[in-house]
């Protein structure tokens, strides 16, 4: 007997459940393998670990949920009435209970399953083939329970924050409270690309149709879809433009920056109107529009033969300028990962990180001041950054770099203004991979190449005593700045921050299998954390009694966006 | 509520051992109606205390979560008291009951799929398990029995939950889930093989370490 086929037998055999001519072949295969052995020895390690996880019991009050419920009381009447009119006959099933008035409690609770069905039936039909506004006549006008509306499209989705996010040719729309479920956002007729983006207010989102690439702004309670009727080049097929697709509304509000098909960065008014190419597409690619805060200027990156120049677009005077040649002159191959624009309104400019992807290095952090003629270089050439992390919030805007120093790793600040770099933690340990701001200025989550991820405060100078280990992708901050989820090796967890220390842990989703790219967006009121995984996509409130939902039977495609209905 | 009437009668006949240990009364015979239905509460009284915990605790480990553990369990009770009175007198009641519990698990994992706020109070940590040092402790040994078990496909845990924390028998097994015994030989092996990878590739997995 070779080790597959033992493999079969493994379970049984330690049960004593083979027949004897069986049990000894395995026995034997047993004798001569180790490695089966030891399945063996691990199979009756779990056996004894799963028989000596403690039982759980249930509360005293379990006992006169059931014994004085009208459920109960109704099954002693029927036993009453049953005993006196057959003492010895069973009793058919209640089944008159759909069709007929005042349906006892079991009655209700089968209609309720047969409602369940529906839903989950209908929502089937909707999630796996966008049927939902097109389903079977019948459902309108046959005798089935309706569970909602039929017609959905037409109904305004209920008032609220509610999640958006794209699957299926589709954007989709669930709300934060209440036991609401996703809900299709976009016409039903409308196959929607990945690109697509919620207003800063949260009440439209704008979104390109796949193939054409047209602009459709629709509001948060799919009311009013509305197609850009000039806007409608945006690059949303496959190619290079699909690498960075962008889709930007500026934070007034009033106006979204696009790319064409062309590569060339677009700007046109909310409501469709003024649509202008703000770049030539003899220049190259242009990329990651960003929208000055006070929405009058709009940085963009010019690819040309793989180099990048920094650019700013003034959409008052309705003029480019150049603000920088090359991202970084001393590394012609190194791209700009981040970009900023510095919190003075009044001063603007503009602040970047380039990034080496053969030496998976920082090459540089760079400032331009728009009323400077010259871009100055903020980190010492000889330094090894290995990530780097931007926030608005401190003085003039300040950089969280982690470095290389001696071998060794640190954090260090260089501000936004000023060339230089100073130390302020040398903290042992593997390579600083990530920085991430709280969105408050206040923290920094700092990740080390091997997985941990450890908090910052007083700009690296003080680091958290705990550390949360087996941390991949990018975690995610609440907009407060008083959680910090992360995904773990075994799940997804959210820790509450209180003075830059993990004040607790809660476990959002253990024991779901991980998604390379996994997504997580928490709520404008940092109460509820969308997240999504191979078994669909959750609505989790830490806080809120820590409830737990699942909207969707399906994995969101891309990023989360919130937005407000009604 | 006082059903407890002393008289030692009542409406079933159960042959289940693990039933009749405790319930030697229940084999006996009403003949008037009224107490019978008394007798039947009476009945339904011992019954509830005597699988209250072990069907909870199976529910609870099916469904993950306590609360609706709960609901479930009183949808399982009141399910079997209702069915009970119509059952065949020769009833496997233990294997019965668990049959119940596990399709009215079944059932709600399967609503779960798109209904409902749960709450996953016990998974909840505290900060003293930032502190911990060692990540098996940090997420403990049974949460990681729990992750394991909630990663399998439910068929395969509940059988292993019922040959591991019920102690069934393969014959027990097939009752319940009704499937043949040769089923059972292969719910167990494919179980524990899935348990295996599981509850290994979680114990090397990250934790929260100090």
């Amino acid at each position: 007997m070779n080790c597959e086929k033992a493999e079969n037998y493994l379970s049984a055999y330690l049960d004593d459940m083979l027949d004897p001519q069986l049990h000894t072949e395995v026995a034997a295969h047993l004798d001569g393998c180790a490695q089966c052995s030891e399945v063996v020895t691990e199979y009756r390690r779990y056996d004894t670990l799963l028989a000596n996880t403690p039982r759980v019991s249930p509360s005293a009050a379990l006992h006169d949920r059931i014994f004085n419920s009208p459920e109960f009381a109704a099954i002693l009447r029927q036993q009453a009435r049953a005993n006196e009119a057959h003492p010895s006959a069973p009793q058919p099933a209640e089944r008159r209970s759909a069709n007929r008035g005042s349906p006892p409690h079991w009655g209700r609770i089968a209609l309720q399953t047969a409602a369940v069905f529906v839903i989950l039936v209908g929502s089937a039909l909707l999630l796996k083939q966008g049927l939902f506004h097109s389903g079977p006549s019948t459902a309108r006008h046959g005798s089935t329970p309706v569970i909602g509306n039929p017609n959905p499209n037409d109904a305004p989705l209920a008032a609220g924050n509610r999640v958006v996010y794209e699957h299926d040719g589709a954007l989709w729309s669930a709300p934060e409270s209440g036991p609401g479920l996703a809900q299709r956002l976009t016409p039903s007729n409308v196959q929607v690309s990945s690109v697509w983006s919620v207003s800063p207010d949260g009440k439209y989102v704008v979104y390109a149709e796949a193939g054409s690439g047209r602009l459709h702004v629709i509001r948060a309670d799919r009311q009013g879809d509305t197609p850009l009727s000039s806007a409608s080049a945006l690059c949303s097929g496959a190619g290079i433009c699909s690498v960075h697709p962008a889709l930007v509304w500026s934070p007034d509000g009033t106006r979204i920056a696009y790319q064409a098909a062309d590569g060339t960065l677009h700007v046109v008014n909310a409501d469709g109107t003024n649509d202008q190419a703000i770049t030539t597409s003899t220049q190259g690619l242009a990329i990651s529009p960003l929208w000055s805060q006070d929405s009058l200027r709009l940085a963009y990156i010019q690819v040309n033969n793989a180099e990048q120049s920094v650019w700013s677009y003034d959409l008052v005077n309705r003029r480019a300028s150049q603000l920088a040649a090359h991202a970084d002159p001393a590394n012609l191959a190194a791209v700009v990962e981040q970009m900023f624009w510095l919190p003075d309104a009044q001063h603007p400019a503009l602040t970047w990180a380039t990034w080496d992807a053969t030496s998976k290095t920082i090459t540089g952090i760079f400032t331009r001041d728009l009323l400077q003629s010259n871009t100055v270089r903020l980190t010492p050439a000889d330094a090894h950054v290995t990530a780097a992390g931007f926030t608005p919030k401190q003085g003039t805007g300040l950089w969280l770099v982690g470095i290389t120093q001696n071998e060794t790793p640190a954090l260090a600040t260089v501000s936004a203004t000023q060339p230089g770099l100073t130390i302020t933690n040398s903290a042992p340990g593997n390579a600083i991979t990530g920085i991430y701001w709280s969105p408050t200025g206040n923290t920094a989550a700092i990740v080390s190449e091997d997985g941990e991820l450890s908090l910052a405060t007083q700009n690296g100078a003080s680091l958290a005593s705990s550390k949360l280990n087996g941390v991949t992708g990018v975690p995610a901050w609440s907009p407060d700045g008083t959680h910090l989820a992360a995904q773990i090796s075994v799940g997804i967890v959210s820790m509450r921050i209180s003075n830059g220390q993990p004040a607790s842990i809660t476990h959002l989703l253990l024991g779901e299998p991980l998604l390379a790219n996994m997504t997580m967006l928490w709520a404008p009121d940092s109460q509820s954390i969308a997240i999504t995984a191979a078994s669909g996509t959750y609505l989790s409130s830490p806080d809120n009694g820590h409830t737990f939902k699942q909207v969707d039977t399906q994995t969101a495609a891309g990023p989360f966006g919130w937005s407000v209905a009604g | 509520m006082n059903l407890i009437t002393g008289t030692a009668v009542a409406g079933r006949s159960l042959t289940d051992e693990a039933a009749t240990k405790q319930s030697d009364s229940v084999r006996e015979r009403a003949s008037v109606a009224e107490a019978r239905a008394t007798e039947q509460a009476w009945s339904f009284e011992r019954i509830y205390d005597e699988y209250k915990t072990p069907l909870y605790n199976y529910i609870y480990h099916l469904v993950g979560n306590r609360e609706q553990a709960d609901d479930l369990t009183q949808d399982t009770f009141l399910k079997a008291f209702k069915a009970l009175p119509k059952m065949d007198a020769n009833l496997k009641l233990s294997a019965w009951l668990y049959r119940i519990a596990t399709n009215t698990a079944y059932d709600a994992l399967r609503r779960r799929k798109l209904i409902a706020w749960l709450p996953w109070q016990d998974l909840d940590h505290e900060p003293a398990d930032v502190e911990s040092a060692d990540p098996q402790e940090t997420i403990g040994t049974s949460e990681l029995v729990h992750a394991a078990l909630k990663r399998m496909p439910h068929h395969y845990r509940a059988a292993l939950l019922l040959y591991t924390q019920e102690g069934f028998s393969y014959a027990e097994i097939a009752s319940t889930l009704n499937i043949a015994e040769s089923g059972v030989k292969m719910y167990l092996s494919r179980a524990r093989h899935s348990f295996r990878e599981h509850y290994r590739a979680l114990e090397q997995g990250g934790g929260v370490t100090k």
